[in-house]
Order: C-alpha cells, then structure tokens, then sequence
C-alpha cells in the first residue's frame, strides 16, 4: 500500500502527486511468472512541459498547461460555475437526484476499495482509491454551501481546497474508472461512485469543454457530423457491406445479402461500426445468421444509423441525448417494428436503458438485445447448431453495461452453452464480473502513455481471470482457446490485452463475439466460418 | 415543565421535521434517466442470477412482473441483517450489525415504553410482560448498540485506510452513540431496570410534568440532544437508502409511450440547457439540444 493520501492533498503543488512504481503491480498468474511487467512508460520531456500530467503522470485527457496564473484562476472559476449547475435541477436533471443521494449518503467504510479492479491491479495504490475521487467532489460541494454551514467546515472534514491544482488532477482522477459500477454494487447504502465519477467528467465536459479527444471531438461530434465516431461516412459504409457479401460468398460459398435501407423491415440492426473496421466476420455473422433464421431486418445508412455508438453515455449528457435522438430518427424513417442492438455493451445500455427515457414520444421505438433475440431463435428452433464444430475451451466476458447495468445475463449464455461444448464461465461472473479495463471509453483512449495505463493497471485483473478461467489447458499450445467477447469496446480492450502480453505465443489465446462462435456452429453453413489457420497467420 | 422534558418535545418535533423534509427534498427531485444496479430485488426468481425484463424476447409487449415478495424479503436481509455489508465486508459487518441491531433494539424498547406510558396513563398497570420485553429490549439494545458504536469507532481509529477520510465528525456521531447508549445504561443497570421512564413516557403521551431523578434527567437531556442532533448528519441515511434503492438502484420502470414517466421527462426536455462548453452553449431546452444533432468541434 502507498502512503496514506487524502482528499485535501490534490490541492497540494507538486510536479506529480503518485507513481506507478516499478514492480509494484500485483503477479499475474501461470505462466506469467517471469512477465518482465514494462509498467507505464513516462512521458516525454515536451509532453511533460505541454500536458497536464500531475496526477500521477499518465496523460488521458490532454488538458494544455495554461500559461499564466490568471488562466488557470478562469478555469477554476470554470470549474466553480460548473459545479454549481451540477447541483441544479433544470441544469442536471438527468442524474440530479442520484447524484445527491451519493453525495450525502457514504459513510466512508471504504468497502468500495476492495471491489475495485483498478485499485486492486495497481498494487492498491492509495490515487486509485474510489473514495479518494468522490470525498474530494463531496468535499468541494460542501463548500460551495451557506456561511452557516461553512462554519462547521472543520468538523465536517470540509478541507479540499477549489485550486487549479485540485481541478486539473480531478479531471484526470474521473479518467481513471471505467464505470464499471462494481463499487456501487458493493456498497450497502447504495452509494454510486461510478456515477460520481461520470458526474465529474460531465461537469468537465458540459461546463469547460474538456473531454478526451477520442470520445468527444473524434466520438461524438464526428458520428453526428460524419455519420460514424469511426469517420465511415454512408458511401463508406455501403462499401464495407458489399466487401462483407463479397467475403461471405468467397469464404463459405454462400449468397448472403445483408439488406441497407430496407424500408419496412421488420428489425433494424445497429451495430458498433467499429466492428466493420476492425472485425467484419461479426457484421458477416449476423448477416448469415439472420439470413438462416429468416428474419426481416435491415441496415441503415443514414447517419449515426449504422453506428450503435453513443459514447455520450460515457461523459456527456447532451451528446448521449443527441446521438440517441439520431439513432431513433434512422429507425423512424425506415418505418421498422423494433431496433436490436448489436454486440455493444455501452450501445445496448445508452439505447434500452438510460435511452429508455430520452428516446421520447415517436422516437420510443421498441428496443431489443441481440443476445435476446439469438436466445430466442434458438429456443424457438429457428436455427439449429454442432456444437462439435466449436471443439475448443471457451469462456465468456461479460460487458459491465449489459449485466450489471442492464441485467441481460443469461441468453448469451444460453446461447453459448449450446453452441460450445467446453465452455466454462470465469470467477466472477455474471452481475459480479470485473470489468475488462476498457470500460467508459479507455479502450479507445490510445494518446501518450494513456493506453501503457490500461494495459498494466485497468486491464490486469481481466487479464489474470482470462488465465485462470483457462488454467487447466494453459500450457497446452496445441489447444487454442476463445474469449468470447460480445461488445465492441471490451473486444477492442481484450485484442490489445492479448497482444501486450503475447497471450497467442505464450497459451493460444484468442478473442472474438457472440455470433461468430454461433455461426461457425450453425447447421446448414459450411465449416470453417472461424478459420483457425488463418488466426494463427494473422498473429 | 422541566427543562428536560421541553428538550426532548422538541427535539422529537425537530427530528419528526427535520426526516419529513429530507425525504420530501429527495422525493421531489425531476425525473431523472434509468441508472439500475443489477440484481434487482423485485425481479424475484431473476434476480438469482441477477436477470432482468431485457431478457425477454420483445419485452415490451409482455406485463410487468413485480414480485413484491422478493423486495420485502430484499429489503428485510438487508435492514435487519444488513446483507450487504455482511457479504461485502466482514469485518465491518461485525461491529456493524450490532450497532444498527442496537439502535433498532432501542427503538423498540423506547415505543415499549410509551405503550406503559400510554397504559398507566389510562390508569392501567404496564402489565408484566410488557416490563419484561422493555428489560429485555432495553438491555439487548444497550448492549448490542455499545459494543458496536465502541467497534466503528475502534475501525475509525485504527483501520489507516479509512484515517485519511475521517473527519472531527465521524468520530463524533459514535462518540454522541456511546455517550447515551453508555449512560443510560449505566442509569438502568444502577436501578436493575426501566420502571422510572414508564412514568416518564406516561408524562411525556400526556404532556404533563415528570419529576424524575437527576440521574434519569441527564438521560433525557442526552437522548434529546442525539435526536436532535441525528438529521445534521449522516446517519440519518435510513431515509436517504430507501431513494438510493427504490428511485436509483432497483428503479427499472420502463418508460411507455403516453404513461405519467413520460409526461414528466418531457417537462424536463423543457428544462433549459444552461452549461457553457462551446458544443453545448446557447443550445436551448434540453429537448432542442437532443433533436439539434449539431456538435459543434469547438474545443
């Protein structure tokens, strides 16, 4: 454990308040004993003069050293102004009352610390502790109250400072929890502070315009003015799906159309776009698994239609409203029954979850789970799979967003028992799992010695729980073994996990979806749909 | 009437005040956008493996099953055995558990007392089993809410994870349990028993003046100042828990078209932008914010 940290010690001026130090990460499991840990690189010299990087010298944010003290006394201002409208009912209806239910409410047992992957992979390193982050956001409140009340400051332990120090280093702290919610499934009370933490980054965001390029600038804004936070715009859209026909029928000799714009159908499909880019066969799976079941389902190329992504949910509430708005106006205008999400946890939860109550009036369009609606075909014997055909150990990650969040636990598990036969769950699982470490965003946030961060510390306990959901085939390099990923943002998180840690040369792990594993069991298409050797080249 | 007495009126008036606008406040916050925390109690046999409504195909079509069975039995685990923390933290639990077991306790021997106070007040004798339930009541609840509060408070001090959170407060609020629990016991372990506060309480339901010994007065001028003084603090979270569980944690109330959830989220899509970022700045109402799609890139 490091030295003892309090919530007054973010206003301290320091060149940088902690360190991951060097060997300080806990042991990963067999067979990475001997895992030389490189830990998180330090920043260049011109980074370190350019970047705020106080905190504990990992850079997420990018936020400019301003260059006088009258700058960094207006952003404090900023920040005040902002924090203000955060306790403001019209301002921030949208979270105002469970945010002030945690605010008021944590009796700082610290149980929160022991279910956080992120303090317990960075050696329980005391800038991670979740308590740390939200007595410091308390605290602050609390001085923006009364001067009756700021009487009593001192007995009530009100003691943070509103300093450009404090300010600059809570933005930062805000990107150091992916939201995972499992603090707050821990605590009795009910207390959130994964709620707290999207608190802060939205106050940041929505207030002084400071949020990670990859979820804003390149995220959000670009899905609503390109069509995609990918930069696919709709022409480049209809490209990837004629490729996906194109490989389908060169792969498995099968005619598959994977309809765009079909007006009427009864499904819309939204998928990450990511998944085109950076893993087509789960577009291509979908499309043959539709196709088998014969359902009536469509593609949108309108924008944000054929992106499920809504990376607003993970720092802004008017972009979450806005790109939620564009998803249901593609939906609308193709007149379809339902929309079914794709395999995005995040996507899932922004459209049926916390869109079920910003997608109003016309735009309150049945929304539906892919792991539901594949369950059911399977229930219902619309489609039929060998499981044989899918002979390798494989276990499944559960996305925070869909399980904790939104408590879709067991179809894709029902879909996955049928579909593998030496499947085995990791420990925990289900509403208790540990999140992947690429959760809220970082695993796209790759800038600096950000990415460095998520692979050694977010990532860790993942990482270990992959290990040992496979221990007893491990060493068996014959044998290759399948996490089954089924969200866009984890499997992103996972692919770089794996290759960090050379996960292929040193025990054959491999990483994919749902519907991948689905259709290379599915009856009635050829085999090979999952092509090991070619797996095995591409390493 | 004595000062004591007028304390402890008033101190009651202020607790029974102060609960009723904290929960009013919470209760009266806007609508806000679903934020559940699975499992959800009320999911009843989905909850084992923390399942919700989404699991169901075309879940929208199909009735709503609330098993408020399953809630009750969540919400009683969890009140009296405190099951949460039980699961979730031991060692915490230990000293935990008693203190809130304690106060419960209490609280029970204390409307023991004002049904004696009521009965002798009617010119009834307390009869014996109920003496026998405010002795029983009484003493466990002392004993259980003693060595519980000396416990936390043990944790405050000693445990250096929680240290750099403690607060001149915290200790406060345990030292303030201690005080009552730790006098008022000595009070009654003195005089083998709670046959005084029978009249205290039957003075007290009648608003007529008691004349009790100093010993028993200073009880009274504790137990009003710690009702007094619980709604300033954060113990006063048995209020706040019920919105943390029922309007936050385990609130998955779908949102159908033209329902009263509805009307209220639109009164809030009316609610005026005011935050200043450059993508956000000037936006209008929430409503006009969400259908504008603009994202400016200003950074």
């Amino acid at each position: 454990m490091s030295e003892p940290l309090r919530p007054r010690d973010l206003a301290r001026p320091a060149e940088q308040l902690a360190a991951i130090p060097d060997g300080g990460l806990p042991p990963l499991p067999h067979p990475y004993e001997d895992w030389p840990d490189p830990g998180v690189r330090p920043l260049s010299d011109e980074s370190r003069a350019r970047l705020e990087h106080s905190l504990d010298g990992v850079v997420g944010l990018k936020i400019p050293r301003p260059d006088s003290a009258a700058a960094r006394e207006a952003y404090v201002e900023q920040f005040l102004a902002g924090l203000d409208r955060l306790l403001d009912r019209e301002a921030n209806w949208t979270f105002l009352q469970p945010l002030v239910l945690s605010l008021e409410n944590c009796v700082k047992c610290n149980t929160c610390a022991d279910a956080c992957p992120i303090y317990e992979s960075s050696g329980r390193n005391e800038v991670y502790r979740p308590l740390l982050r939200a007595e410091t956001l308390r605290r602050l409140v609390h001085r923006r109250r009364g001067r009756l009340a700021r009487l009593f400051d001192r007995f009530a332990g009100n003691d943070v400072a509103a300093t450009w120090e404090t300010v600059v280093r809570l933005a930062d702290l805000s990107y150091r929890c992916t939201l995972c919610r499992r603090c707050a499934q821990s605590c009795a009370m009910g207390v959130d502070n994964g709620l707290i933490a999207r608190e802060i980054r939205k106050l940041f965001s929505q207030e002084l315009g400071w949020a990670p390029d990859e979820l804003h600038r390149d995220g959000t804004v670009k899905q609503l003015v390109a069509g995609s936070s990918t930069g696919m715009n709709p022409a480049g859209f209809r490209d990837t799906v004629e490729f996906a026909q194109e490989e389908i029928a060169e792969q498995l000799g099968m005619s598959i159309e994977i309809p765009v714009d079909r007006q009427g159908a009864d499904i819309l499909v939204l998928h990450n776009a990511g998944e085109f880019l950076s893993w087509p066969e789960n577009l291509q799976a979908f499309a043959i698994l539709f196709d088998r079941a014969g359902l009536s389902w469509t593609l949108s190329s309108e924008i944000a239609g054929y992106d499920s992504v809504n990376y607003g949910l993970f720092y802004d509430d008017v972009q979450l409203a806005r790109v939620g708005h564009a998803h249901a106006a593609a939906a609308r205008k193709l007149g379809v029954r339902k929309v079914v999400i794709g395999e995005c946890g995040h996507a899932h939860k922004a459209a049926m979850a916390v869109g079920d109550r910003t997608w109003l009036g016309e735009d309150n369009l049945p929304r539906e789970s892919c792991f539901t609606l594949i369950a059911q075909l399977l229930r219902e014997g619309r489609i039929e799979l060998e499981p044989g055909r899918n002979p390798f150990p494989v276990t499944l990650h559960d996305p925070c967003n869909v399980v904790r969040s939104m408590g879709i636990v067991e179809p894709q598990r029902e879909v996955i028992r049928a579909a593998c036969p030496r499947f085995r769950e990791m420990t925990p699982h289900g509403v208790d799992n540990y999140c992947c470490g690429g959760g809220s965003g970082f695993a796209v946030m790759s800038s600096l010695n950000f990415p460095d961060w998520r692979m050694a510390v977010a990532g860790r306990k993942k990482f270990a729980q992959i290990l040992d959901a496979f221990a007893p085939e491990i060493d068996d390099l014959e044998t290759p073994k399948y996490v089954c990923a089924p969200c866009s943002n984890c499997k992103g998180q996972i692919r770089d996990l794996l290759d960090h840690y050379q996960a292929w040369e040193r025990a054959r792990l491999h990483y994919g979806g749902l519907a991948e594993l689905v259709v290379n069991a599915l009856k009635g298409v050829p085999e090979g749909f999952l092509d090991w050797d070619e797996i095995a080249l591409a390493k | 009437m004595p000062l004591p007495q007028v304390l402890l009126y008033a101190a009651t008036l202020f607790f029974v005040g102060a609960a009723a606008v904290r929960g009013a406040r919470y209760a009266r916050q806007p609508a806000h956008l679903r934020w559940e925390l699975y499992p959800v109690a009320r999911e009843g046999a989905r909850a084992r493996h923390g399942g919700s409504r989404f699991e169901e195909p075309e879940h929208w079509a199909r009735p709503r099953r609330v098993d408020r069975v399953a809630e009750i039995r969540a919400m009683a685990a969890e009140i009296v055995l405190m099951a949460g923390v039980r699961r979730n933290n031991r060692a915490l639990w230990l000293s935990s558990w008693p203190f809130h077991a304690g106060v419960y306790l209490v609280v029970i021997w204390l409307v023991l007392l004002l049904l004696g106070g009521l009965l002798q007040a009617a010119g009834a004798a307390a009869p014996r089993a109920l003496l026998a339930a405010i002795d029983v009541a009484g003493f466990a609840g002392l004993g259980l809410g003693i060595a519980g509060a000396a416990g936390l408070l043990w944790r405050r001090v000693a445990d250096p994870a929680l240290r750099p959170y403690n607060a001149p407060a915290d200790h406060a609020n345990l030292v303030a349990w201690l005080l009552y629990l730790g006098w008022t016991a000595v009070v009654h372990v003195a005089s083998a028993g709670f046959a005084p506060l029978v009249a205290v309480a039957s003075a007290f339901v009648t608003l007529q003046p008691a004349s009790v010994a100093w010993p028993v007065a200073v009880e009274v001028v504790l137990g009003s100042l710690l009702l007094a003084y619980l709604p300033l603090t954060r113990m006063f979270h048995f209020v706040a828990k019920y919105f943390l569980y029922h309007d936050v944690r385990w609130d998955d109330r779908p949102n159908p078209r033209g329902g009263r959830l509805e009307r209220r989220l639109e009164q809030a899509m009316d609610f005026g932008v005011a935050w200043q970022a450059p993508h956000v700045r000037g936006a209008g109402t929430w409503g006009q914010a969400a259908a504008d799609g603009s994202g400016k890139v200003e950074r």
